[in-house]
C-alpha cells in the first residue's frame, strides 16, 4: 500500500501530552505470538496474570480473606454472548471442582482491550442462574398451557429431524424457519441453511438497526460504520455509544481516549442518554428532525468552502448525479457543487433551529466543530432516530453526507467500513445458497427490506396464508421483543400456522412459553462460535468456547459432545445442528449430508473440533504461522488465547491501487474516473492511479443513488430531510398528545437476554419519562400512575419526571417489563411479573399483573433477598407495527396520549386489540412499492442478504 | 513504604456500573449490600441539563472512623494503608457502620459480620489491580502508590487538581476524585425521590424518603443505593435502660452515703439498677450481629474505641453492684464503706461513655456535640430521680419528707438542665455542618416534631417543671413529673437517635 499523502497523518495520539499521563503506554507485557497484550502494567501489579500463566494460576479466596485461602485456577477464554460486541472474556475455573467461579475480560482480544461492561462479568450470574432450562422439555398440554415433560435429546431431534426432512422431501424447504436474535457467531448458521437449501434464516434486524444500516449500505456499500474514534477529532453521534449500541464497551473506551485527548463528542438525541450527558454538544432534536441539522451543517460545509473537494471529486458519484438529475447542465464538479449548494439552500442554521427546537447558536458551534475536524470526523447513527422513525433511513443518509465531504471517510480518525475491519473467517464444506426465494421473509412489498421482514411474520402468515412447519426461535422473544406481540401469540398458538415450535434458550422466555420443543442451550462459557466485529481498525476473529470441555480436553480427557461437560443437558447449537443434519439426510440421499461431513474423514461425520480445526487451519490468514511459532495448532492456539488479530491498522483500504494484473486490459472513463474490464467496473482513479474504491456498483460513494431511482424512489435518491410519523408539529398538546421514545437502550441490561440477579438489582423497571412541563399539565409527579394509550390500546405504568428529555416527548427503557404466566416458570422470577392473560375473543387482549416480583427460595441465597417489586411494563405488547416502505425497519416511536391513571387502572394494566393492529399493517403496507424492480428483480442483486439465494431465485419467473 | 490510594478520574466514568458488578463478582456481595456503587445525579434545567456519576467505594482513611470504633480490633489498618478487616474478630456490633461517614460497611447477610472494601487486598497479593480498576471500560480508576513519584496515580494526582469527598470529617481519604461537582460528592446537595431512572429504593425503605417534589433547578439523585441504618430500636431502650440503671445508683449511693439508710437506697434500689443493667447487657448483646462472640471486646479490647471502654464501665459497674448488693444483703457497712466511690465513680462512667461513644460514631454530626455527653449524665440522674421518687412515694422510709424534698429538687434541676442542654443544642449550637443542620431541622419541623416539641419538650420538661413548681415536691404530683420527665427522654432519645441517621451519607 503506497498511500504516502496517509503516512503523515497515521499513528495514533500521544495520550500522554494531553493530560492521562497514566495512560502511557509503559513497557508492553509479554504476548504470544502475532498478538499484543492489553494487560495493564501498573509498578509491581498487572491487571491480569500474564498469559504463560493461565493454565496454573493460584491466588487467594477473598471471602476468606484475610486467611490466605489459595484457589488454583486455570484460566480458560472465550466470548461474551450478551449484546452483540463479542468482547473477550477470561472463566476463572477453579483445578479442585471444575467449578467456575469468576468470569473476567481477556487482555488479549484486541476491541475489548481486558475491560468490560457490566453485562460482561455477570455471565457468572448467567451460569448460576437459577431459572436455567437443563433438559429438553417437551410440551404435553396445550400450546401455551405450561404443562412440560423432559425428553431425551434423540427423542426430540428425531421428531425435529423427520419433519424437515419431511419438508424437504416435499419440497416444501422454506416452510423451514430459523428466527435469531443477536446472532454473537459469524456465517455457522448461514452455511447450515444453505446446506439444507433453505432460504430460511429470519434475524431481528428490522425491529432494530436496518434503517441505519441501508442509509450507509447506499452510500459506501457497507452496512455498518467501523469509526476510528481513537484518533478523531469530532465524533457526531445519533447514538448512545457509552451507554449500549454496536459496539458499546470497545466504541466506549476509544470515545473517551479521545475525548481525553481533546477531541469533541457531540450527540443528538432528544432524550439524555449518558452519551448525551457525556457529550461537549448535546442537541435534542425533535423525534425524526435530526436530518435537518444535518443538512445544516453540509450546507455550512458547502457555502464556506470546508471540504475535501479533491476527495469529492475522486470519490462522490458527482458524474451520474449530474448527467441524471440535471442532463441540461454540464456536467462539471463546479457545476455539481452549485447543483449541491441549491438542492441544500434551505437548510439555513435558523431553518434547522426552528425543525428541531435546537437553538442557532449550537448548531452553528457544531458546524464549525466538523469542519474543522477534516478528515478526523467519525459518525456514527444506531438505533436511535434511524430506527424510530419512519424515512429514518434518510438519517443515515444525511449522516453519512458529512464525512464524505469532509473526506473522513477509512482515514486517521475518521469513519470507516464495517466490512473493511469485520473477519469472516472461511467455514469447511460450504454450500451454495437456497435455490427458491421465502416471500415470508423477503414479501415483494418490500424489495429494498434491507433485512428479513421479521417482524411482520404473523401479519403476512396472517395475511397471505403462510405456513411454517418447523419454526426455531433461536435466544429470541418475538412475544416480548416485537411490535405487536399478541399477534405473536395468535400466530404460535395456531398449530395450522406453525407446525412445531423449536425454543433454542439457555432459560424461559415469553416466547419458549409457546413452544412445543424447548432445547436448551449453551451459554458464553459453553459453546463454540467465531465472532468478529468492526470495533477499531483491526481485523480480528474470537472463539467462543465451551470453558469446561476445553480445559478438560487440554487435561487429557474426551468427549463426544459439549453436552457432557455443560450443566445438565445443556447443549450448543454447533454440535446440535450437525447432529440434526445428519438425522434429516442420514444415508445422504437428500444431499444435504455431505457438507456436515469432515474434511478429514471422509464420509465421517464432522466434529465441532475438526470444524474449527479446519476454519483455523484455513480459513484465518498468519493464525498458523503464529500457532507454530508457539508450537501449537492453530486450534491450540485459538483455545489457549481466544483470539487472533487477522491485520491491525487497516485505513483507507479504497485507496489500494489495482496490481497490474487486474489492469491488464482494463480501461479509463475520463469523464468519470472509473475502471472498467470486460463490461464490469472494477475500480476508481484518485491521485492518478486505478484504486479499488468503495463496494457500491459505481466503486464511489453514492451521494445519488441510482439504485433507489431504479426502484422507483427516484425523490429520494440523495439525502433527504423527511418528515417523520411523529413529527412534533403534528402532535396535539392540547389532547395530551406525546411522541413516544421507546428504543433506547441502557448500560446494564440487553434485551431479554441478561435478566440476572446483579444488573436487576441496579436497573428493574422501565417509568415513563416525562419533562417537568408536561407532568405539572397533566398533573403528574414521579412515581403517579399513567396510561399511555397507543393507537392500538393502552398499557399502565409510573411516571419519572426529568429535566432529561425534551419537552412533548415521553421516554421508555426497552428492556424492562417482564412477564410470566405461572408461578414458577415462564420468564425468570428474579425479572418478571406474574400476570394473568384473558382473551376477550375477537383478538382483544387483556393483562393484568397477579404480583411483581417477589422473593424465592433457590440454590442461590441471594433469590431470597431480592428487594425490588416492580419490574417494568412490556409496552411493546401495545405497539402496532410500522414497517418503513424502504428499508423494512419497524419505525418504533410511537404516537400517543398520556393521561392520569383513572382509579381502576393498576400498574402494568395492558390491553389491545390486535383487529386494529392488523388494519394498521395494512395501511403501511399501502405506502410501499412492490417488486419486481427492473429486469424482473425481486431485490437488487448488489443488496447484503443474509444466507444470499442463487441469483435466479433474485428474477420473479411467473 | 507502600501507600495504596485511587484517583478516579469522573470526566471519564460513563457511569456503566461495570465496577459495582466486578466487585459483587470478585467479593460474592450478596444482593442488598454493596462494597462500591455508582452514583448518579442530575443537576440544570432542560437543555442544559447534565447528569454525572460518581464511584465510590472506601476511601481507606488515614485517620478511618471505623476502625477507631471498633471494640475488637477487627478492622485494622495495614502498613500500605488499606484498612482491612478480619471477620473473624467481627462481633457485628455495626459501630462502625454509625462511625463511617461515607456509607461504605454493612453487614454481609452470609457472614453476619461486617464488609467493606479492602482494595481488593486479596488480589494486590498475588499482583493483580483491584477488580473496578481492571474491569473499568474507560480506565477512570487509577489506583497505586502514591509514596512513588513515578507511579501513575502520582503523575496525575499532582498534574491535575482532586477532591475528596467530606474532608471536613478530617479522616484524609484516600480515593481522589478528578473533576466532581460539588452536587456529586456531597450528598446533601441533590434531592432524593426514592424512585430512580430505572428502578426504585427498597420499597420497606420508602417510609423515611422524604416526599418528592420536581423542582426543575435543583440537582436530583438519579440512581443511588440504599442503606440500613445500623442503630434502632435497641440502642433506644439501651439508652433508657442503661439511663435508669446509672442514676438509680448513684443518687441512691449518694443518699445511703449522706445518712438515708433505709435498705431502699441500700439495697432494693441498686439491685434494681442491677437488674435495669443486666437488660441493658442483654439488649446490646442481642444487638449484636454475632452475639455468640460478645466476650472478644474484652479479649481484643480496643483501647482507643469508646465502645470497648463502655463494655468495662458497664462490666465493673455491673460487678460493682453485685458486691454492693450482696453488702448489703449482709449488711457488710464497711465493705460498702469501701467501696461506695469505686461504685459511684464506675455508675458515672457507665452513664456518660455513650455520649462519648456516639460522638465516636462520627458519621452522623446531629451526635457530635459534647453538650450530648452532659445530656447523658443529666438524663441518667433524670430517670434515676424519677423511679427513686415514685418508690420513695410508695413505701414508708425513714426520713420520707426530706428524701422527697432533696428528690424533688434534684429532679428539678435535672429537668432544668435537660431543658437547657436541648435549647442549647437544638436551638443554639450551630457547628456549620449541613447535615447537622438536617438533623435539627428533621427534629423541628421534620417527621419528628411532634415528638420533638410534644413530647421531648411539653411532656419531657415544661409540664413536669410545672407539676413541681405547683405541686411541690411531695405527693404524687412528683412521682407523675417524674414519669412524664422520664417518658419525654425516652422519647427524646429515640429521636436523637433516629433522626441522626436519617440524613443520607453518601
Amino acid at each position: 500500500m503506497s498511500t504516502s499523502h496517509l503516512q503523515a497523518g497515521k499513528g495514533a495520539r500521544d495520550i500522554a501530552s494531553l493530560g492521562r499521563p497514566d495512560l502511557l503506554t509503559k513497557a508492553p507485557p509479554a504476548a504470544p505470538a502475532g498478538q499484543l497484550n492489553y494487560t495493564n502494567t501498573n509498578g509491581a501489579l498487572t491487571s491480569y496474570p500474564s498469559p504463560d500463566k493461565w493454565d496454573n494460576w493460584t491466588e487467594y479466596e477473598s471471602t476468606k480473606w484475610p486467611k490466605k485461602v489459595a484457589r488454583n485456577y486455570a484460566l480458560v477464554p472465550t466470548l461474551c454472548f450478551n449484546c452483540e460486541a463479542g468482547c473477550g472474556l477470561l472463566a476463572y475455573v477453579d483445578k479442585d471442582d471444575m467449578k467456575i467461579r469468576k468470569i473476567e475480560g481477556n487482555p488479549l482480544h484486541p476491541a475489548s482491550r481486558g475491560r468490560n461492561c457490566a453485562k460482561g462479568w455477570v455471565t457468572l450470574n448467567q451460569v448460576y442462574d437459577p431459572d436455567r432450562i437443563f433438559y429438553p422439555l417437551k410440551r404435553v398440554g396445550e400450546r401455551g398451557e405450561g404443562k412440560w415433560e423432559r425428553v431425551s435429546w434423540d427423542e426430540a431431534l428425531d421428531d425435529i429431524a423427520g419433519r424437515i426432512r419431511k419438508a424437504i422431501q416435499e419440497e416444501r424447504r422454506n416452510s423451514i424457519i430459523y428466527h435469531v436474535g443477536r446472532a454473537g457467531e459469524d456465517g455457522y448458521m448461514f452455511k447450515t441453511l444453505a446446506g439444507w437449501g433453505v432460504d430460511g434464516h429470519n434475524s431481528h434486524t428490522n425491529v432494530c438497526s436496518s434503517s441505519a444500516r441501508i442509509g450507509q449500505f447506499l452510500w459506501n456499500g457497507s452496512d455498518r460504520p467501523s469509526p476510528d474514534f481513537t484518533n478523531a477529532d469530532a465524533i457526531l453521534l445519533i447514538s448512545s455509544h457509552l451507554d449500549t449500541g454496536h459496539y458499546y464497551n470497545p466504541s466506549a473506551q476509544r470515545i473517551i481516549e479521545a475525548q481525553t485527548s481533546g477531541a469533541k463528542l457531540i450527540v443528538i438525541d432528544p432524550r439524555l442518554s449518558n452519551t448525551a450527558a457525556k457529550a461537549d454538544y448535546w442537541l435534542p432534536a425533535y423525534s425524526g428532525t435530526e436530518s435537518a441539522i444535518l443538512l445544516a451543517i453540509a450546507r455550512y460545509l458547502l457555502d464556506t468552502g470546508q471540504f475535501d473537494a479533491q476527495f469529492v471529486e475522486e470519490w462522490m458519484n458527482w458524474t451520474e448525479y449530474m448527467r441524471t438529475v440535471h442532463p441540461d447542465d454540464e456536467a462539471s464538479f463546479d457545476n455539481f457543487i452549485e447543483k449541491l449548494k441549491q438542492e441544500y439552500a434551505e437548510f439555513t442554521f435558523e431553518y434547522a433551529a426552528e425543525e428541531t427546537g435546537v437553538s442557532v447558536d449550537l448548531i452553528a458551534e457544531v458546524a464549525q466543530v466538523v469542519a474543522r475536524a477534516g478528515s478526523r470526523l467519525c459518525i456514527h447513527v444506531w438505533r436511535a432516530a434511524a430506527t424510530g422513525n419512519l424515512h429514518g433511513w434518510q438519517v443515515a443518509r444525511c449522516l453519512h453526507f458529512l464525512p464524505s465531504l469532509t473526506g473522513a471517510v477509512g482515514t486517521v480518525g475518521g469513519t470507516h467500513l464495517a466490512s473493511t475491519h469485520k473477519f469472516v473467517p472461511k467455514h469447511p464444506n460450504p454450500a451454495p445458497g437456497p435455490k427458491d426465494w421465502n416471500e415470508l421473509l423477503f414479501p415483494r412489498e418490500y424489495p429494498l427490506a434491507f433485512f428479513e421482514m421479521s417482524f411482520l411474520m404473523p401479519h403476512l402468515v396472517k395475511d397471505k396464508g403462510h405456513s411454517v412447519d418447523v419454526y426455531f426461535t433461536r435466544v429470541y422473544n418475538p412475544v416480548w421483543t416485537n411490535p405487536d406481540g399478541f399477534m405473536w401469540v395468535d400466530m404460535l398458538k395456531d398449530h395450522d400456522k406453525i407446525g412445531c415450535h423449536v425454543a433454542l434458550t439457555p432459560t424461559w422466555s415469553e416466547t419458549a412459553w409457546f413452544a412445543d420443543y424447548i432445547l436448551p442451550m449453551g451459554i458464553a462459557t459453553e459453546r463454540h462460535d467465531n465472532q468478529s466485529q468492526e470495533t477499531h481498525p483491526t481485523k480480528w476473529v474470537g472463539f467462543r468456547q465451551p470453558v469446561l470441555r476445553a480445559l478438560r480436553e487440554k487435561m487429557g480427557e474426551t468427549f463426544e459432545t459439549t453436552r457432557e461437560t455443560n450443566p445438565g443437558e445443556v447443549w450448543e447449537e454447533n454440535e446440535l445442528h450437525i447432529e440434526l443434519s445428519w438425522r434429516i439426510d442420514p444415508d445422504g440421499s437428500l444431499g444435504i449430508r455431505q457438507y456436515f461431513e469432515s474434511p478429514y474423514r471422509p464420509g465421517a461425520k464432522i466434529t465441532v473440533n475438526e470444524y474449527y480445526q479446519w476454519m483455523f487451519e484455513n480459513g484465518v490468514p498468519g493464525l498458523p504461522e503464529a500457532a507454530a511459532k508457539e508450537g501449537l495448532t492453530a486450534l491450540e492456539y485459538m483455545r489457549k488465547y481466544g483470539v487472533f488479530a487477522v491485520e491491525e491498522n487497516i485505513y483507507e483500504p479504497h485507496m489500494h491501487e489495482l496490481s497490474d494484473e487486474a489492469m491488464h486490459d482494463a480501461h479509463v472513463d475520463e469523464a468519470t474516473g472509473s475502471v472498467w474490464k470486460d463490461g464490469a467496473l472494477i475500480g476508481n482513479m484518485s491521485r492518478g492511479k486505478a484504486r479499488e474504491g468503495f463496494h457500491t456498483p459505481s466503486k464511489k460513494l453514492e451521494f445519488y443513488s441510482p439504485t433507489m431511482a431504479a426502484w422507483d424512489w427516484g425523490d429520494e435518491a440523495i439525502p433527504k430531510y423527511m418528515k417523520t410519523h411523529v413529527y412534533w408539529r403534528d402532535m396535539e398538546r392540547g389532547n395530551n398528545e406525546f411522541d413516544l421514545l421507546p428504543n433506547y437502550r441502557l448500560a446494564t441490561l440487553i434485551h431479554t437476554r441478561s435478566a440476572v440477579k446483579w444488573l436487576y438489582e441496579i436497573t428493574h423497571n422501565n417509568p415513563l419519562w416525562l419533562h417537568t412541563d408536561d407532568a405539572k399539565r397533566l398533573g403528574l409527579n414521579t412515581g403517579d400512575l399513567a396510561k399511555v394509550e397507543t393507537k392500538i390500546g393502552h398499557f399502565v405504568t409510573r411516571c419519572w419526571v426529568t429535566e432529561g428529555l425534551k419537552p412533548g416527548i415521553v421516554a421508555m427503557a426497552h428492556h424492562l417489563g417482564r412477564w410470566r404466566l405461572s408461578e414458577d416458570q415462564g420468564a425468570p422470577r428474579i425479572a418478571s411479573a406474574v400476570v394473568r392473560l384473558d382473551e376477550k375473543g375477537d383478538g382483544e387482549y387483556t393483562m393484568r399483573q397477579v404480583h411483581g416480583v417477589q422473593p424465592f427460595k433457590s440454590d442461590d441465597p441471594d433469590t431470597e433477598r431480592i428487594w425490588w417489586r416492580e419490574v417494568g411494563v412490556n409496552q411493546n405488547l401495545t405497539f402496532p407495527v410500522n414497517p418503513d416502505p424502504v428499508s423494512g425497519m419497524h419505525c418504533w416511536h410511537q404516537k400517543v396520549r398520556v393521561t392520569k391513571a383513572g382509579a381502576t387502572d393498576r400498574y402494568g394494566d395492558i390491553s389491545v386489540d390486535t383487529k386494529k393492529s392488523f388494519e394498521h399493517y395494512k395501511q403501511w403496507l399501502e405506502m410501499t412499492k412492490p417488486a419486481p424492480g427492473p429486469d424482473n428483480l425481486r431485490r437488487p442483486l448488489w443488496f447484503a442478504r443474509p444466507n444470499k439465494p442463487q441469483a435466479e431465485a433474485y428474477t420473479i419467473s411467473e | 513504604m507502600t501507600k495504596y490510594a485511587m484517583a478516579i478520574d469522573l470526566e471519564s466514568c460513563i457511569g456503566c456500573h461495570a465496577c459495582t458488578i466486578a466487585c459483587k463478582s470478585e467479593h460474592d456481595i450478596p444482593i442488598g449490600v454493596w462494597r462500591c456503587w455508582v452514583k448518579e445525579v442530575e443537576k440544570g434545567v432542560f437543555p442544559s441539563t447534565r447528569r454525572e456519576f460518581l464511584p465510590v467505594l472506601c476511601n481507606q482513611c488515614d485517620d478511618a472512623p471505623c476502625q477507631n470504633i471498633c471494640p475488637t480490633k477487627a478492622l485494622f489498618r495495614r502498613s500500605d494503608g488499606i484498612v482491612d478487616l478480619d471477620p473473624d474478630w467481627c462481633i457485628g456490633c455495626k459501630s462502625c457502620i454509625a462511625a463511617c461517614p461515607y456509607d461504605q460497611l454493612f453487614i454481609d447477610p452470609n457472614t453476619m459480620t461486617a464488609e467493606k472494601c479492602n482494595f481488593c487486598a486479596n488480589r494486590l497479593e498475588v499482583g493483580l489491580e483491584p477488580a473496578c480498576v481492571v474491569v473499568c471500560p474507560t480506565q477512570c480508576r487509577v489506583f497505586g502508590d502514591v509514596e512513588d513519584a513515578d507511579s501513575k496515580i502520582s503523575k496525575l494526582t499532582t498534574q491535575r487538581p482532586y477532591q475528596v469527598r467530606k474532608p471536613e470529617y478530617n479522616t484524609a481519604p484516600n480515593i481522589y476524585y478528578l473533576e466532581g461537582s460539588r452536587q456529586l460528592l456531597d450528598p446533601t446537595e441533590a434531592s432524593q425521590s426514592g424512585i430512580y431512572k430505572q428502578g426504585e429504593m427498597d420499597m420497606e425503605r420508602e417510609a423515611v424518603v422524604p416526599e418528592w417534589e420536581n423542582k426543575p433547578g435543583d440537582s436530583r439523585t438519579v440512581y443511588d443505593t440504599f442503606h440500613e441504618v445500623p442503630w434502632e430500636t435497641k440502642i433506644i431502650t439501651y439508652l433508657l435502660t442503661k439511663g435508669a440503671s446509672t442514676g438509680l445508683l448513684v443518687i441512691s449511693l449518694f443518699l445511703w452515703a449522706f445518712g438515708f439508710k433505709s435498705s431502699l437506697f441500700s439495697f432494693w434500689m441498686p439491685a434494681l439498677s442491677g437488674i435495669l443493667l443486666a437488660a441493658t447487657g442483654a439488649v446490646l448483646v442481642t444487638d449484636l450481629k454475632r452475639p455468640e462472640r460478645f466476650y472478644y471486646i474484652m479479649l481484643r479490647s480496643n483501647w482507643g474505641s469508646w465502645m470497648a471502654w463502655g463494655t468495662w464501665f458497664i462490666a465493673l459497674d455491673g460487678a460493682l453492684t453485685l458486691l454492693w448488693v450482696l453488702g448489703a444483703m449482709f449488711g457488710a457497712t464497711g465493705f460498702m464503706g469501701l467501696i461506695l466511690w469505686p461504685t459511684i465513680i464506675m455508675g458515672v462512667l457507665a452513664s456518660i461513655y455513650t455520649g462519648f461513644f456516639f460522638a465516636q460514631a462520627s458519621a452522623r454530626d446531629l451526635w457530635k456535640g459534647s453538650e450530648n455527653t452532659l445530656d447523658i449524665g443529666v438524663q441518667s440522674g433524670l430517670k434515676g430521680a424519677a423511679i427513686l421518687i415514685l418508690f420513695a412515694t410508695l413505701f414508708p422510709i425513714a426520713n420520707q419528707a426530706s428524701v422527697l424534698n432533696i428528690l424533688g429538687g434534684l429532679l428539678t434541676i435535672l429537668v432544668l438542665l435537660h431543658l437547657s442542654i436541648l435549647v442549647f443544642s437544638i436551638l443554639v449550637h450551630r457547628f456549620g455542618s449541613v447535615a447537622h443542620e438536617r438533623a435539627i431541622h428533621l427534629l423541628t419541623s421534620g417527621p419528628f416534631k411532634s415528638d420533638f416539641w410534644g413530647g421531648a419538650i411539653i411532656v419531657g420538661c415544661l409540664v413536669p417543671l410545672l407539676l413541681l413548681w405547683a405541686g411541690g415536691f411531695g405527693g404524687f404530683g412528683a412521682v407523675l413529673a417524674g414519669i412524664m420527665a422520664m417518658a419525654g427522654a425516652y422519647l427524646w432519645d429515640k429521636i436523637w437517635v433516629k433522626a441522626g441517621q436519617a440524613i443520607p451519607l453518601s
